[in-house]
């Protein structure tokens, strides 16, 4: 049934021309077409066939898609996950017009509803322009200011939104810092794969230290959409265009997710067992004398039911843990080489 | 049985149909024949069959089109079915347009879908292989919160213009779609390369692929009605005692245990005839498509 289908909501931030809606184009033709079995796809029709049109104009013409304005608004996609044929989860996805999070004035529509969308979010990319880092990296002047400036932003917000989930008991939303035309840095940053990736972790701790914290599951997601270099124009040359992980941001939501529902799922089973446990030696105590199992009989008898009901109640809970933990293993074999920081240390998933 | 097809303009469905039932009705393959319900319909199609052979092509659709056709074996029939063709170019239309909404509410409703790819566009052109996203993004809508078997087929058009030692490669990009039907226990694949022209290939095996599974869901339903019933009949037979008879029987003027346990017999043996012309068709399909992949 549709209805029991879990949904997820994913907030996508980043200043304007970071690249958000071009990744998000190149994302949903890569996913659409399907990775192993995981499949992506647009709830509405007509979506599916904007975004695929976006990524066909970008293929075969080299035209980039154009970015959200404030004129735009804010874009809401509904997307299914699919694993094979079934559906797993439904995804709510916004993505929020270039330099919405810039803007402290809460009377503009999208920056209010920004900050109640983040409030309930389930997964926030925070993006980073590429050539922003790349210009760090060359000493550009200025440069180190505009991101210092532009990751300050995220900070003030990331606080809020931990105080905010803090507040309401909240499980904190992942978090992926989603680095977009990962081709500039890839001839700027020295050494082999193993090594950028090391120095991209690095970076992003003193970038963003507000969000490497226990509770919290981040992944540093370096993408490209191809070696198309600065920005020029809206146009690039198609036969550059070569997609550089750009599934990996929306895998690792979906592992986050899975993951600490398997948890939760446990945390209630091993809940109710315990509860159960109490249940029995109040019953035990009850029935430890002749007059205690004579008195006692309809207390018994209604421990009895409620044990039963906890007892189906914990294979159902175990049940759903072991459910997700599987999920996990499978979309952990799409993560091996991302870098995850999760329960308080760098991970690797396997 | 509903069976719809799904192409791009050009992908040879309006061909397919065409040399499908001209090779079905004419000559038939082991007994089986399909006949369309309409003349002028079984007219049109063995006109444009004929011409396929002579290489004239029918122009591809400009609009919906749906036929009515009742698949016989030797003189039975034995399943009535609604064909259904669509404007290749309805996929890549918005929804508000008609012929598009139409084309996405028969594949919710299809019970069997029939996927066409132009094998020389795919050889040729990166683009067509793209396009494929296209053909699994409506499927998988389609088949999603289904509960019965539904065939699906990628039929391969136009086989007899290419190298046909590259389709695996060809087909790469479909990989993750055949991957995921593969796991999905309600959905059954296969892929035919197919020629419509005046060599026609395979073009019976579509259609007797997807009827195969409409007959044996008419058999299985039989079945289960025949065990119902006979289930029925024994429970009823296991009551039939003598103060039934007379009390419930003679006395009260209500039906015994006895007779509403032959009525259960009569029952069964009604399902029994039924299905029992089926049972050797469905024979005869499963060794015909037995050589046939599936995934």
């Amino acid at each position: 049934m549709a209805d029991a289908i879990p949904a997820i909501q994913v907030t996508m931030l980043g200043g304007t021309g970071s690249g958000k809606t071009t990744y998000l184009v190149g994302m949903y033709a890569h996913l659409s077409a399907g990775l192993g079995n995981f499949f992506l796809h647009a709830d509405n029709r007509d979506v599916d066939l904007d975004l695929a049109s976006a990524w066909d104009a970008m293929i075969e013409d080299g035209l980039l898609p154009q970015p959200t304005t404030e004129e735009g608004g804010l874009q809401v996609f509904d997307f299914t996950f699919r694993y094979g044929v079934d559906p797993l989860l439904r995804l709510n996805w916004v993505d929020y017009r270039g330099g919405v999070i810039r803007d402290r004035d809460s009377s503009k529509q999208d920056v209010s509803q920004l900050v109640a969308r983040l409030g309930e979010t389930d997964s926030v990319y925070i993006t980073l322009d590429g050539a922003l880092l790349a210009d760090v990296l060359e000493k550009k002047p200025a440069a180190e200011t505009k991101l210092q400036s532009a990751i300050g932003r995220y900070a003030r917000t990331l606080g809020e939104i931990a105080d905010q989930r803090d507040t309401q008991n909240l499980i904190p939303p992942s978090v992926v810092l989603l680095i977009t035309k990962g081709d500039l840095l890839r001839s700027l940053l020295p050494g082999d794969v193993a090594q950028r990736e090391r120095q991209a972790r690095e970076w992003a701790q003193k970038l963003l230290p507000q969000v490497f914290r226990h509770d919290w599951d981040v992944a540093v997601c370096i993408v490209s959409i191809g070696r198309i270099g600065r920005l020029t124009s809206s146009r690039v040359d198609p036969g550059e265009l070569a997609p550089f992980r750009i599934d990996r941001p929306m895998v690792f939501s979906l592992y986050s997710y899975y993951r600490r529902a398997a948890i939760a799922f446990a945390a209630i089973a091993g809940k109710a067992e315990q509860e159960t446990a109490d249940h029995q030696r109040t019953r035990d105590d009850s029935r430890r004398t002749l007059l205690g199992r004579l008195l006692n009989g309809k207390q018994q008898q209604q421990l009895d039911a409620r044990m039963g009901d906890l007892r189906r109640y914990h294979d159902v809970m175990e049940g759903l843990a072991a459910e997700c933990r599987l999920r996990c293993d499978i979309l952990a074999d799409e993560l091996l080489d991302t870098p995850m920081y999760i329960e308080g240390a760098w991970t690797a998933v396997r | 049985m509903q069976i719809v097809m799904l192409g791009h303009t050009n992908a040879g469905k309006t061909s397919y149909m065409s040399a499908m039932y001209r090779t079905m009705a004419l000559e038939g393959i082991g007994g089986f024949r399909v006949r369309a319900k309409n003349e002028r319909a079984h007219q049109q199609l063995l006109t444009a069959g004929t011409g396929l052979l002579r290489g004239t092509y029918p122009a591809p659709s400009d609009r919906r089109h749906e036929y009515t056709l009742t698949l016989r074996h030797a003189a039975s029939p034995l399943i009535d079915f609604t064909w259904k063709d669509h404007r290749g170019g309805a996929l890549r239309d918005r929804s508000t347009v008609d012929d598009t909404r139409e084309l996405l509410e028969d594949l919710t409703g299809a019970d069997a879908i029939v996927l066409f790819l132009d094998s020389v566009d795919l050889q040729n052109s990166e683009a067509a292989r793209r396009k494929i996203r296209n053909l699994t993004t409506v499927v998988f809508q389609a088949l999603e919160n289904r509960t019965g078997t539904t065939p699906i087929v990628i039929a391969l058009t136009k086989c007899d213009l290419i190298d046909e030692s590259r389709i695996d490669r060809m087909l790469e990009p479909f990989g993750s779609f055949i991957q995921a039907i593969r796991q999905q226990q309600y959905v059954i694949g296969t892929l035919v390369p197919m020629a419509c022209g005046p060599e026609p290939r395979n073009v019976d095996v579509p259609v007797l692929f997807c009827l195969y599974f409409g007959v044996r869901h008419h058999a299985d339903a039989m079945v289960a009605n025949l065990n119902e019933a006979a289930a029925s009949a024994r429970r009823f037979a296991a009551r039939d005692t003598a103060y039934d008879r007379w009390i419930n029987g003679r006395l009260r003027g209500e039906k015994t245990n006895r007779e509403l346990a032959a009525d259960a017999y009569l029952k069964a043996e009604r399902e029994y005839r039924r299905l029992e012309p089926m049972l050797r068709p469905i024979q005869q399909l499963e060794h015909l498509l037995g050589p046939i992949e599936i995934f």
